[in-house]
């Protein structure tokens, strides 16, 4: 089956003032996609979500959904999407009903179509026992979800989330990404936007932003693929001394410090490479309190790329 | 469409405000409250007035009424004069207020039965704190009399026809000073600021609060956005106006003349105005506290002016008096005025309904057209870096990875 595109940006540019944030940025969405946008705090996902939902103009180049452009038909885009912004947009002082049914009206979905919308989106969300409680007064994963459903309510086209599980707590994000799922499974074109790399992972693909530039643009598993590297993971008393050491080992291509652990990226091809720390630190007299081989992470893979990036840039 | 919009709005609004108590008070209660403590403080404030007495009877009965005088609070007697004339100095070097006259004759009931008055001289320029002066005046010559009637006719003197006492004001400067209810109908239109404050604070709230990002990404028409928005406040407006007519009738006796019809058809026009300038002002500044302050000088000062508490219109200069038709409270006092007070009709005040039909449909137009349904970029962005608490330790690391 040809993939149809939903979305399409060309070479799209955004500044503030002297902030670039979105550069040159050509992607394109494929309808029944759930595209992911991951990138650390500032990489410019809020930037782009607001010009794909047409309430932001781009600075260059152009963004068409379903063939509409975002500036000239503006409208029309708005029509076909569903845009939760990263900050609650609802009202605190409504009901999780009134909400909804404001939603409704603005979208012009009434009579039966709305009440049968309501009620579907009532048990998708597992809103229905919290109908009549002001929004404000919803936790932050149900605030979430009533986001979502009103999203949902004239069943867009393009569904829009940007950052829809910050600030919610590890459960229901998981059962917000079920939903997500769900969506997917039914065909929903969906954007997403999230700093969490591992919610990456579940996306059927992604682009990665930094500082407004894109970092690498595929599947989770083939972006994971383009790390040419395995991951152990160190923790040692000294850990200055440590990765002093190690900068001067050859087959280590990357070196990620978290918290109190460093993950070395270092060459699959080389053979024993990882006895190679392993001799490189003791003969430094470093004790070792634990060196092990860990799966890659999109978190390990992205953190890789970007510190390619910016050798790059720097070159 | 559009008129499902337009409801859809307006109820969300409506909630919004019988929701949140403090709203809630301004935009119903809150012009007639601001009414009792603008007056009160226009007619109480008056402490110690300067005040010359000629005393040209100079008996017991005068010196009686000049120690009533000396024990009020209203006023002070700060000069005691020989003759009127001598007055005169002291009101042109603005060193009294008020002189009072005793007649020669005074404490004598003539063989008519009535008694020479005492004379007042005011001075107008500051009619309010005149009027206070005045009423105060009058209050003790007529006690004062009356305390001498019935001293010379026994308890029964309640019982004759007595002819009344009366004060001559003669007003210097501002011929036409008249009681505080001549000013009531310019404030009713200073008090409807009030429901377009609450507007435009609502507006601007709305966009600080980041919901107006997710309202202009939907196919919400701008005008039914506006309009709808604006709805409420022209209901709770006509509420405040109701409620000022009654609270004029029955506190300050303000007597309305003219026909309520013709009074609500101006009042509409007048609160479409008044909001639709305040919806232009809160489309251009997305800051509660800037678009109250400024709401605050557009809708307060110029009835304030307008309404000639304290300046004759008519003094100013038509370049002045041009530009304040800008203003929806200039037409609505310059109407309400007449209409209140002498039952004017409306054919004879069409010029001023027509300038304020004008500003009604234009600030509205004004408003539609300067919307845009945008997320506004030019202000320093309040969305950055809130709600991110839980998030910022995991992105703080990916970015400081990638720093390494
Ligand atoms: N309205 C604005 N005015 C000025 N600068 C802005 C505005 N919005 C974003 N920026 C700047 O553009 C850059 C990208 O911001 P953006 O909000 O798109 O990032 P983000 O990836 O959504 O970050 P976050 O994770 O904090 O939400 C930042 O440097 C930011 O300061
Ligand atoms: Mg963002």
């Amino acid at each position: 089956m040809p993939a149809e595109t939903l979305v399409e940006l060309q070479a799209v540019g955004r500044q503030f003032g002297n902030v670039a944030a979105i550069q040159n940025l050509t992607i394109m969405v494929n309808r029944g996609e759930l595209f992911g946008v991951i990138g650390p705090d500032g990489a410019g996902k809020t930037t782009l979500m607001r010009m794909i939902a047409a309430v932001l103009n781009p600075s260059q180049g152009t963004i068409t959904v379903g063939g509409n452009d975002t500036v000239a038909a503006a409208e029309a885009v708005k029509t076909m999407t569903g845009y939760m912004p990263q900050r609650f947009g609802l009202y605190a002082d409504l009901s999780v009903q009134e909400n909804l049914a404001f939603a409704a009206d603005v979208f012009g979905i009434t009579g039966k179509l709305r009440r049968e919308r309501m009620a579907q989106l009532y048990t998708f969300s597992q809103l229905g026992p919290f109908k009549a409680r002001p929004a404000g007064l919803l936790s932050g994963g149900m605030k979430k979800k009533l986001g979502l459903a009103t999203a949902l309510i004239h069943q867009p086209e393009l569904l829009l989330l940007d950052e829809p599980t910050t600030g919610v707590d590890p459960l229901a994000r998981r059962g917000f990404w079920d939903l997500l799922s769900n969506l997917h499974a039914n065909g929903t074109t969906t954007i997403v936007t999230t700093p969490y790399m591992d919610e990456a992972e579940r996306c059927s693909r992604v682009v990665l932003l930094y500082e407004g530039q894109i970092i690498a643009c595929d599947e989770p598993a083939a972006i994971k693929a383009r790390v040419l590297g395995e991951v152990v993971t160190l923790e040692a008393k000294d850990m200055r001394a440590a990765r002093r050491v190690l900068e001067e080992v050859k087959s280590i291509l990357d070196l990620q410090p978290y918290g109190n652990r460093l993950n070395i990226i270092y060459d699959a091809e080389e053979a024993g490479a990882i006895d190679h720390i392993r001799t490189a630190l003791e003969d430094a007299n470093i004790a070792i309190t634990s060196l092990k081989s860990v799966p890659m992470r999109m978190e390990e893979a992205f953190t890789y790329l970007v510190n390619q990036h910016r050798l790059q840039e720097t070159v | 469409m559009i008129l499902t919009h337009f409801l859809a709005i307006s109820r969300k609004e409506l909630y919004h405000i019988v929701r949140d108590p403090g709203t809630l008070l301004l935009v119903t209660i809150g012009p007639v409250f601001l009414m009792v403590v603008f007056t009160y403080t226009l007619t109480s404030e008056v402490r110690n007035a300067p005040v010359a007495v000629i005393d040209q009877a100079k008996n017991t009965a005068s010196r009686d009424l000049i120690e009533q005088m000396d024990t009020s609070e209203v006023i002070a007697i700060t000069d005691r004069l020989d003759t009127p004339g001598e007055a005169n100095d002291l009101f042109d070097r603005n060193q009294i207020v008020a002189a009072v006259i005793i007649p020669e004759d005074y404490g004598t009931i003539k063989a008519d039965g009535t008694m020479s008055p005492v004379d007042g001289i005011i001075d107008g320029t500051e009619p309010v704190s005149a009027q206070a002066v005045i009423d105060e005046i009058s209050y003790i010559a007529q006690a004062d009399a009356e305390k001498i009637y019935v001293e010379a006719l026994g308890e029964d003197a309640t019982n004759f026809v007595r002819p009344p006492i009366t004060i001559d004001e003669e007003v210097l400067y501002n011929p036409e000073l008249d009681n505080l209810f001549d000013f009531y109908p310019g404030l009713v239109g200073m008090m409807l600021g009030l429901p377009a404050i609450a507007l435009a604070m609502a507006v601007a709230r709305e966009a600080e609060h980041g919901k107006l990002e997710q309202l202009v990404a939907t196919p919400i028409k701008k005008r039914a956005l506006l309009l709808g928005k604006m709805a409420p406040y022209v209901g709770f407006g006509m509420l405040d106006v109701y409620l000022l007519l009654v609270m004029g009738r029955l506190a300050y006796d303000v007597p309305f003349e003219g026909s309520i019809l013709a009074y609500t058809l101006v009042a509409i026009l007048f609160l479409v105005a008044n909001l639709g300038l305040g919806l232009l002002i809160a489309v251009f500044i997305r800051s509660q506290q800037v678009a109250m302050l400024v709401a605050i000088l557009v809708f307060f000062i110029p009835p304030f002016f307008m309404s000639g508490i304290f300046f004759p219109i008519d003094a100013m200069p038509w370049i002045v008096r041009e530009e304040m038709n800008a203003f929806p409270a200039t037409s609505f006092v310059a109407i309400s005025r007449p209409l209140f007070l002498q039952g004017t009709g409306l054919q004879h005040l069409w010029e001023s309904t027509a300038i304020l039909a004008l500003l009604a449909i234009g600030y509205l137009e004004l408003a539609v057209f300067a919307f845009r349904k945008k997320v506004i970029i030019d202000l320093p962005n309040p969305f950055h870096r809130v709600e991110k608490a839980e998030t910022d330790a995991v992105s703080q690391r990916s970015v400081e990875g990638a720093a390494q």
